[in-house]
């Protein structure tokens, strides 16, 4: 799931990278999307084996544009949504070490089942 | 801060169930939701101790706090204090591009097993208050 998202965060046509992967003297891009899996807890469980699991991610995306920052996550969010994952809401503020950029994120879920192939 | 609220599928039967049962729907809520609010209390207080400098962020931690009602709906806050002290907790919980951010804060918060626990504890509150006014308590 972790490949879908990539994968769908760069048709948007800005850097994906991971939360907290910039290095500390690394400037931020103009506009980028970072990511970070929460965690992928069983879902469901029979006879005594998970058979889905949840992936859990936040998807970010910083911006000198604040305009953009108010509006691209809600693209990403109906992109995901014609892919069958789960997001709740229109997002959140999020801190940026740049002054110049400002931040904002969504919750991303998609229930993965023990027969179906992690794409 | 997060807002805890109770919601969860079936919720608004067992309500009126409750309602026919004349019991105290408000103050069965209001039990449940002090409780979930502990729990996230109490994980994000171990969540934080790895952080620990000048301890001023794990001292904002609301400590017991209060379930607020507007109308028909109640939530509880609950959370670091971010205009005393907690705010260092912000940066933690989501990260920047630059700082990887605290999973186990977070998940303290807002992770799926957090949010069943809730769940759970909502759904075991109302259930038990229909138990018990069936049996006549």
């Amino acid at each position: 799931m972790k490949q879908q998202l990539i994968d769908t965060l760069s048709t948007f046509g800005y850097p994906v990278m991971l939360q907290g992967s910039l290095l500390p003297d690394e400037p931020y891009p103009p506009a980028f999307f970072t990511f970070w899996n929460n965690g992928t807890p069983d879902n469901s469980h029979y006879d005594n084996k998970a058979i889905s699991y949840v992936w859990d991610f936040s998807i970010y995306f910083y911006a000198i544009d604040p305009e953009l920052v108010n509006t691209i996550l809600l693209d990403v969010k109906a992109a995901l949504l014609a892919l069958g994952w789960i997001v709740d809401g229109k997002g959140y503020d999020v801190p940026s070490d740049e002054k110049t950029h400002t931040g904002r994120a969504i919750n991303a879920l998609y229930v993965e089942y023990e027969n179906t192939q992690e794409v | 801060m997060a807002k805890i609220e109770m919601q969860f599928d079936g919720m608004d039967a067992i309500i009126r169930q409750l309602e026919q049962l004349e019991v105290d729907v408000r103050q069965t809520v209001t039990g449940a939701l002090q409780e979930a609010g502990q729990l996230v209390t109490e994980q994000a207080r171990a969540a934080i101790q790895p952080h620990r400098r000048t301890g001023k962020t794990e001292a904002s931690l609301i400590e017991n706090p209060p379930v607020e009602w507007t109308g028909t709906q109640a939530a509880v806050n609950v959370g670091f204090d971010i205009n005393n002290g907690g705010l260092p907790s912000i940066f933690l919980m989501y990260g920047t591009p630059r700082m990887k951010k605290d999973t186990n804060l977070y998940n303290a918060f807002y992770g799926a097993q957090t949010q069943k626990k809730i769940e759970q504890i909502e759904r075991d509150a109302l259930d038990n208050a229909v138990e018990k006014a069936m049996q006549g308590g």
